[in-house]
């Protein structure tokens, strides 16, 4: 009678745990829906593209890898590979490091003055790329720039420059602003970690006689991997895709010297009609992004440290 | 003995050093400095006429000309643009809440099975840049006969905020303790009555987090959205229509910089009121990995 009672409520449990997942797959369908049909559907889509000479008219017609074969001898995409990847690896490293040291520098404040630091630092963060690009263009603008009149004004004028003009310049312009908009994300990410250090560890190490600098770099440091694991990654990824800052702040100028995968497959696809072989260019690019990923996963390998 | 007498007294364990409270501070200080400035910058702009910005580049405007901001409005047509993002941002802000709570609730407490897997499946497109779908995404909008439409915007940005948004919600919704959940149950309460009255007004932090993120991302988008609106001007948005602002009035610098005030504002408003949230749920994230 009992095991027949508990055997009973068992299928009753098994029944309901049932009839609530039904449930659950209905609450979940309209995300998956949607993410499917603009998401996933479309990029299977590019993959079949990628192997076509689609040009948006009539029937695509396959042409095996010739799309592929074609971008080693396309000096533009070679030439927008070479940008996208300096400016994300170059971005990445400096917004890791200045939101690191900033992220450690406020551990240092009062906690309100800290809270009022971060806000402000992280502020930048949310402006558009688009915009971030924009406000950079009044700072280096050549004839009313704030960067060159503040030179000017303080007798510096030697060094002024068409920044956004001059080969040497315009490329670290574009990673300056792109660190500026990018380091309150580092920064906050690292400072939650930093949070989680206790204090009693660092008041030992002060005790053992470690100076602030020895503290940061042999306790602070290996202690937050995986936070700035997590940073490189935001920025780097985040980096690889720049194109709104681009366009806004040069338009791939000078002479095509700045020109971004993003914004050489925009142009073969829509202004040349080349959708197959932009197509092509799309899926060497997620290539990159995988073999970027991959080697963000190597350099962060090894043990990370519990506290 | 000595640690414990010293955290009684200190608030953290870095409030020792003289030389690094100075040295934190000044750096801090002109970091913040280089990232303000340039704002009150633009703003200041935003008030000036070319004559005055190229004769007087660092003070204060002479007159304060608001008519450069009527002029970006109704010239610069970015009334109309802002038209369409206010409608284009909060459709997709909002349907993307909506959805990815219903998602998140449901991996999180309806014995989905393989929630996990689905979550980090979706997780892992969003490391795909987006370019590498606007080909076909343009076609396909063209053949849904959405095209020349705020749709065409709308739907993909919804689509696109998903996967964080439910891994927001499900870290929320998991740390509400089911037993509420089976006494609502109990009580006679609907499936869609306890998600409305008993599940979502717990999750409030989770809510406001997501809102403000997908604002971010949603309203200065412009790559899709330039590419989306290239053949219909009438549903340009904010970003789009400051870069053609900046092409057709690219040396009136005064409406050029009251038009990026206008689309900064709101922003910054956004941002203020709910920073606390953003900050928080985007440092949870982090910390949990």
């Amino acid at each position: 009678m009992n095991n027949r009672g508990k055997g009973r409520e068992k299928k009753k449990g098994k029944s309901m745990k049932r009839h609530y997942m039904l449930i659950g797959i209905c609450l979940l369908l309209p995300a998956l829906v949607i993410y499917l049909l603009f998401m996933a559907y479309p990029l299977c889509r590019t993959f079949v593209l990628s192997f076509t000479n689609w040009t948006g008219f009539g029937e695509a017609k396959s042409v095996g890898f010739q799309n592929f074969t074609n971008i080693f001898q396309d000096h533009t995409f070679w030439m927008a590979l070479k940008n996208t990847i300096y400016f994300a690896v170059f971005s990445a490293i400096f917004s890791v490091l200045l939101g690191l040291v900033l992220a450690w520098l406020n551990l240092y404040m009062r906690r309100m003055e800290g809270q009022i630091f971060r806000t402000i630092l992280f502020s930048p963060s949310m402006i558009a790329p688009t915009i971030t690009g924009l406000l950079f263009l009044f700072v280096f603008t050549e004839d009313v720039g704030l960067l060159n009149s503040l030179l000017k004004a303080v007798g510096l004028s030697n060094l002024t420059t068409a920044w956004l003009s001059n080969m040497a310049t315009v490329k670290p312009v574009i990673v300056i602003a792109t660190v500026w908009r990018q380091f309150g994300l580092t920064m906050v990410l690292c400072y939650a970690g930093l949070q989680g250090v206790s204090n009693e560890l660092i008041e030992s190490a002060r005790l053992d006689g470690a100076s602030e600098l020895q503290i940061f770099r042999r306790i602070l440091v290996p202690l937050i991997k995986p936070q700035i694991e997590l940073a490189t990654m935001f920025t780097m990824l985040g980096g690889l895709r720049i194109y709104d800052s681009v366009v806004s702040l040069t338009a791939g100028g000078p002479a095509r010297q700045t020109v971004v995968l993003p914004m050489w497959i925009v142009e073969n696809a829509f202004t040349y009609s080349k959708y197959g072989y932009a197509s092509a260019m799309c899926v060497a690019f997620i290539g990159v992004v995988l073999i970027f990923i991959l080697i963000l996963k190597l350099l962060f390998r090894g043990e990370s440290y519990e506290y | 003995m000595n640690i414990e007498k010293k955290q009684g007294k200190t608030v953290t364990a870095y409030s020792h050093s003289r030389s690094a409270k100075i040295f934190s501070r000044v750096l801090t200080v002109l970091t913040a400095v280089t990232v303000v400035y340039p704002l009150i910058f633009i703003a200041l702009v935003s008030f000036k006429n070319n004559q005055e910005f190229y004769s007087n580049i660092w003070g204060l405007p002479q007159i304060w000309r608001w008519s450069n901001y009527s002029y970006a409005w109704i010239s610069g047509k970015i009334g109309t643009y802002s038209i369409n993002s206010i409608v284009i941002t909060l459709s997709a802000v909002l349907g993307s809440v909506l959805i990815a709570a219903l998602g998140g609730y449901a991996l999180s407490k309806m014995c989905i099975p393989k929630a996990e897997l689905i979550l980090s499946i979706l997780m892992m497109f969003n490391f795909i840049p987006g370019v590498a779908i606007y080909i076909p995404l343009y076609t396909q909008m063209n053949s849904m006969k959405l095209s020349g439409t705020l749709w065409m915007m709308i739907l993909p940005y919804l689509a696109w905020q998903i996967p964080f948004s439910i891994y927001i919600f499900k870290k929320f919704f998991d740390s509400v303790p089911s037993e509420l959940i089976e006494a609502a149950r109990a009580d006679g309460c609907g499936e869609i009555g306890i998600f409305f009255k008993v599940i979502l007004p717990l999750v409030r932090p989770a809510i406001a987090t997501v809102m403000v993120f997908n604002f971010i991302n949603i309203w200065g988008e412009y790559m899709w959205a330039s590419i989306a609106t290239s053949s219909s001007a009438a549903i340009q948005t904010l970003p789009v229509g400051l870069l053609y602002f900046r092409g057709q009035y690219g040396i009136e610098w005064g409406p050029f910089a009251a038009a990026i005030m206008i689309i900064i504002i709101p922003l910054m408003l956004v941002f203020i009121y709910l920073q606390k949230y953003f900050i928080q749920g985007l440092t949870s994230g982090a910390v949990k990995g």
